[in-house]
């Protein structure tokens, strides 16, 4: 089933450390500033259709009073088999060589079979065009599209900085290292609990935290193959 | 060649029997013209259709065309989507099946539409409306005056209505 | 052997009458249907200006009524190529009358469920890029897309259907055009492409009709278990099973069947057909529809009894939200839709009468639509990640353009009737010469051509 080119890319992974996650969203509202997600309002969000990169998941555990919280920040796990990507028709999700799970707005025709097929639910769909009231359209960030009704959106891993990154590694002529790429959720983190790096390289910080025996992905036994690594609570 | 007779009968059994004896009498170019398959005539024209062999034919060009359009495409575009092989035989063998099939269908309707002698100029010539009156047509084209007399005499035996005498 | 002078005259009376005469109960349900359709086209062109977001579709259930629908139309649409390919094939003679009723609701409901995967789209003014062609985009279609198997299939399934019923439709447009007059004349003449009757032709018909039942068989049965595989191929829980093609095929031509019975019931009452559409053709059918109404118990109990038993704990939650939670009224509606009314009605000789059939078609249909709408939406609004659960409710622009559809296809089958011979005049008269008294000993109630004379 599998087939990987081999290449010497960087290969874009997360990892988030559970123990350190507050819940406190703040990941949330840097994604929205960064990558120009559209506010749906109260009336469409209590129809389901609030459109986020990133969520944090919040589960319960125990009966009451032995109740304890968990905290789980969910984005597209940029699996290297991706169950989005095959489904769809137009080529408008594929997979870089880079290891990022791509959406091109531009070939999407929105059959959103994508979004069905992904297990981890994070694809989120332009039910309409959206309003940026005045004078919110002016904080727009230009590295971003702003997307059209009747198109799939999710989490790109902030694709514009990984590319200034490696730009400026290019101009540098060198590698790219950690610190070079920091997506907005990373870079907000108060409490650090997200880290950003090449998987690839052996000496970037997600390669030695990646083999951290608390180290899961999300439901792994789906053979998706998830970029994005959890650092499991320890107890 | 002169303008063929056409012979209208009220029983289908005289048609067919009256064309079996033109035939021995050497007049073979007949056309029985009926409103439903009258298979005993059929089977002595001995029509021989190729409908099959060019369904099948249709359909291995339309494998072809199917085999290039996936592999070729694929191939060229090279994209990966979840970790799949760009040459995808499992996925691509169902559009080769449905292309397949649907050559076969087109090859088949084009040749019987050939075979037919179906939607070209001057198909409805030599023709009665008597058909659909539940009557059968027998259009005899004789290739001189005298296989001509010869068809008329025999024609004139039977109970068939005569045109274009 | 020929049918008598008065026989043949009163057959094509009989059976080209709606091309000449129209009712009021044509016209009224022409008025109806053209408005409901209207009703539907509004609806549409709201979404189109103000975006899909009118439907109830949201996150998590991005698909619901309108892949619902689309899976419905395209199992309606196996009640007639396949039917009649396969009594064809078979030899069947008592298919002689309803062949064509039946080929024509494949086309028609091809035509419909068709609509759905375009108007469902988020950009619906660009479907045409599911086309392999070349384009400025520089692009082609990405063949490992279900999407695509479905495009192909449909595209294929459409087209050999269209030729299926138009091959046998030759000699009958010959007919109606040398007893038409004036423009009339001239559109049958062009439509029969100059058709006399000679036996090469016929010949060659019998023989492309043969050969194109064989090809339309496979590809029936094709389509829709490439339908099924747009949920199987997913990974989503309980729509991951390897059965779900030949499930899918057999619900098909399940409520294929049901939907021919209720045509040829309205048929037959609206242009006096009676002594042509017998009921031994809705025993038959009646019979048909049993076997696959058991059949249909036995894929739906073999599937939900592997998910319970396998205990496998995302499919057991949409298993149990059907079984007893959220969607149970519907669940059990399908259930007493698609067995408990129908079985017995056709299982009990005397029951599978017109009128029984009628009904257990009318049941069948509402259960296999049900089930549909029961496979995509629990599965969808219950993902592996319960903070995303959702739920979902239909809007009023979903359920007219739902409603508008079914009118569509009324409309589109009342204008085929007006336009062509309903029931094949050849291949009845051929009926007749074969078997001069068509089945006598199987028809104690309803009256032969024989005896009506």
């Amino acid at each position: 089933m599998s087939e990987t080119t081999p290449t010497n890319k960087p290969q874009w992974a997360m990892v988030i450390d559970l123990d350190r996650c507050t819940g406190c969203e703040a990941c949330v509202v840097a994604c929205n500033v960064e990558n120009n997600v559209a506010t749906v309002g109260a009336e469409e969000a209590a129809k389901g259709r609030t459109i986020n990169w990133i969520r944090i998941e919040r589960y319960f555990e125990g009966e009451y009073p032995d109740v304890r919280v968990k905290f789980r920040p969910v984005m597209c796990q940029h699996c290297e088999e991706a169950p989005c990507e095959p489904v769809c028709p137009v080529y408008a999700t594929y997979h870089t060589d880079e290891g990022l799970n791509a959406q091109v707005y531009n070939r999407c025709v929105g059959t959103r079979y994508c979004a069905n097929n992904c297990p981890y639910t994070v694809r989120s769909f332009n039910f309409f065009d959206h309003v940026w009231d005045a004078p919110l359209q002016k904080a727009w960030n230009p590295e971003v599209s702003v997307r059209s009704r009747g198109v799939m959106e999710k989490c790109t891993f902030c694709v514009q900085r990984i590319k200034a990154g490696e730009a400026k590694a290019k101009d540098e002529n060198r590698d790219v290292k950690d610190g070079d790429v920091t997506p907005a959720c990373v870079q907000t983190c108060p409490t650090k609990a997200m880290y950003f790096g090449n998987i690839a390289d052996p000496t970037s910080e997600v390669a030695k935290l990646s083999k951290s025996s608390r180290a899961t992905k999300l439901l792994e036994d789906l053979g998706t193959k998830p970029k994005v690594i959890y650092l499991n609570e320890g107890e | 060649m002169t303008q063929p007779i056409l012979a209208i009968f009220a029983d289908s059994q005289e048609a067919v029997a009256t064309a079996r004896a033109l035939r021995r009498a050497g007049l073979t170019r007949l056309e029985l013209l009926s409103e439903e398959p009258l298979h005993a005539a059929i089977a002595d024209e001995e029509p021989k259709s190729r409908i099959g062999i060019f369904a099948v034919l249709g359909g291995v060009l339309g494998a072809g065309a199917a085999l290039w359009l996936t592999i070729g495409t694929a191939k060229g575009l090279a994209i990966n989507t979840g970790g799949m092989p760009v040459v995808s035989g499992w996925a691509y063998g169902i559009i080769v099946f449905e292309v397949t099939m649907l050559s076969a269908i087109i090859a088949a309707l084009a040749r019987m539409i050939w075979e037919a002698g179906l939607a070209r100029p001057g198909a409805m010539q030599h023709y009665d409306a008597a058909v659909t009156d539940n009557k059968i047509v027998l259009v005899v084209n004789c290739e001189d005056e005298q296989t001509r007399q010869t068809a008329e005499q025999l024609l004139a035996d039977t109970n068939a209505e005569m045109i274009g005498k | 052997m020929q049918n008598d002078k008065a026989t043949n005259e009163k057959i094509n009376d009989d059976l080209l009458r709606p091309l000449r005469q129209t009712g009021w109960a044509w016209r009224v349900t022409v008025v109806v249907c053209a408005i409901f359709l209207l009703a539907a086209v509004a609806a549409f062109a709201y979404q189109l200006q103000r975006g899909i977001g009118v439907w109830g579709i949201n996150r998590p259930v991005f698909w619901a009524f309108d892949i619902t629908n689309f899976v419905f139309w395209i199992g309606i649409s196996h009640a007639g190529t396949l039917i009649s390919a396969i009594l064809r094939v078979t030899g069947a003679e008592w298919r002689r009358p309803i062949t064509r009723c039946a080929e024509a609701i494949t086309v028609f409901a091809l035509m419909i469920g068709g609509i759905f995967p375009i108007i469902h789209l988020g950009k619906p003014m660009l479907f045409y890029w599911l086309a392999p062609y070349p384009n400025e985009r520089g692009l082609w279609p990405n063949f490992r897309s279900p999407l695509m198997w479905d495009f192909f299939a449909i595209n294929a399934y459409f087209t050999g259907s269209l030729i299926y019923l138009y091959l046998p439709l030759i000699p009958d447009l010959a007919l109606v055009r040398d007893k038409a007059t004036g423009w009339r004349k001239t559109i049958y003449a062009k439509l029969s492409l100059g058709w006399r009757g000679t036996q090469r032709q016929w010949h060659a018909l019998e023989k492309a009709v043969q050969v194109m039942a064989v090809i339309i068989i496979p590809v029936a049965v094709s389509v829709h278990t490439i339908v099924s595989w747009d949920f199987a191929m997913a990974i989503q829980p309980m729509w991951h099973s390897t059965m779900f093609g030949p499930y899918f095929v057999a619900g098909a031509i399940f409520s294929g069947i049901a939907a021919l019975i209720l045509a040829m019931a309205v048929i037959r009452k609206v242009f006096h057909l009676e002594n042509y559409l017998q009921p031994i053709h809705f025993n038959n059918l009646g019979l048909l529809l049993l076997t696959l109404s058991l059949l249909w118990f036995y894929f739906t109990f073999a599937e939900y009894l592997t998910t319970w038993y396998g205990n496998e704990p995302h499919e057991k939650v949409v298993f149990q939200s059907k079984i007893s939670g959220a969607f149970a009224p519907l669940f059990w509606t399908m259930v007493v839709c698609c067995f408990v009314i129908p079985m017995p009605i056709l299982a009990i000789k005397k029951l599978r009468s017109i009128s029984g059939t009628v009904i257990a078609s009318l049941t069948v249909l509402v259960g296999m639509w049900l089930e549909r709408f029961l496979i995509i939406v629990p599965t969808l609004s219950q993902p592996r990640l319960t903070f995303n659960w959702g739920s979902y409710r239909p809007t009023i622009f979903e359920i007219t353009i739902a409603v508008g559809t079914v009118a569509y296809f009324i409309l589109l089958y009342a204008v085929f009737t007006k336009l062509f011979p309903i029931i094949a005049v050849w291949e009845y008269k051929e009926g007749l010469t074969v078997s001069p008294l068509p089945h006598p000993h199987h028809d104690p109630a309803g009256a032969t051509i024989a005896t009506a004379e």
